[in-house]
């Protein structure tokens, strides 16, 4: 890839990328490192005449391996520093009381990605089955739960319709 | 559960993020509660990612990024090239482990033989050596 595609392509993705990085990870730095750690992969693995939205859809599918990869590692480390009996630093707290972040984070995980890609990055049920290693079906019903789930939040927090 | 997607979810999920409602689409969204949801996450998840914090610091310069991934490529390289030696000598090992695991039983009674006789020879060796010194032969006349 030209130095120029990869410059359009990262303005065309990045952003909304990182967005979903910071409200999974609700860390900005380590949403940077991922971001950036996604988009070498990206340049590693030279998808030959790849669409935007195949190349959307590789950078999420990385995106989800490596927050999945970290949570690993940090919920090892948190065990290790409890095996040893001694306190865990205070992660850094970042101003997390706007709203909207707040009700997002009420879902899991996975609902919160599956809802990203289908109205954000507005992927289709197989894009999105590819992103994540799942069935197209299995994207339909979980992506019909997360909607629910949302929508009866919104409700019940006063969101209108 | 009922996860049949109405036929009018996807033209009502691209009215609610651009806001442009027909009077048909609008009507049939007020009684239809699968599109009253759709709607409603819809308008909430595009204002969400529009109004997502991006933190103090600048954003990641995609030259820089470029840059980074052309330096680790080259780090990369040597490592690449050589394993593919790697998974070969990893390959001819485990070949030869294959193979010596089935040969039949006969075959290894019979090096097994071979190996205590051939043993049993280098141990018998100071035995053959002549106890007394050799003399030097007398010289033909």
């Amino acid at each position: 890839m030209e130095e120029a595609a990869f410059r359009d392509l990262n303005e065309r993705t990045a952003p909304r990328l990182r967005a979903y990085l910071h409200l999974a990870l609700r860390d900005f730095a380590l949403a940077d490192d991922l971001l950036q750690e996604a988009f070498y992969r990206l340049l590693r693995t030279e998808l030959k005449d790849a669409n935007i939205h195949q190349v959307r859809s590789y950078l999420y599918k990385t995106a989800v391996t490596l927050i999945a990869d970290h949570r690993r590692g940090a919920a090892l480390e948190r065990r290790r520093r409890e095996s040893w009996s001694v306190a865990a630093p205070e992660c850094p707290r970042h101003d997390l009381t706007i709203d909207m972040e707040r009700l997002f984070a009420e879902l899991p995980p996975k609902q919160q990605t599956l809802l990203w890609l289908a109205y954000v990055e507005d992927l289709s049920h197989r894009a999105i089955a590819a992103s994540l290693g799942m069935r197209e079906k299995s994207v339909r019903v979980v992506l019909h739960r997360a909607r629910r789930r949302l929508a009866g939040i919104l409700e019940d927090h006063g969101w209108d319709s | 559960m009922n996860t049949a997607p109405c036929p009018h979810g996807e033209s009502t999920v691209r009215a609610a993020r651009t806001g442009k409602w027909s009077d048909e689409l609008t009507a049939h969204v007020a009684k239809c509660i699968s599109c009253r949801e759709s709607s409603r996450v819809a308008r909430w998840m595009t204002e969400l990612a529009e109004t997502a914090p991006s933190g103090s610091a600048p954003f990641p310069d995609p030259q820089l990024v470029w840059l980074k991934a052309q330096i680790r490529r080259r780090s990369e390289g040597p490592e690449r090239a050589l394993l593919p030696i790697k998974i070969g000598s990893v390959l001819t090992a485990l070949g030869l482990g294959v193979m010596l695991a089935s040969l039949p039983g006969e075959v290894w009674s019979s090096a097994y033989e071979w190996l205590t006789s051939g043993i049993a020879l280098v141990s018998e060796l100071p035995n053959l050596m002549p106890l007394a010194p050799l003399t030097p032969r007398e010289p033909f006349t």
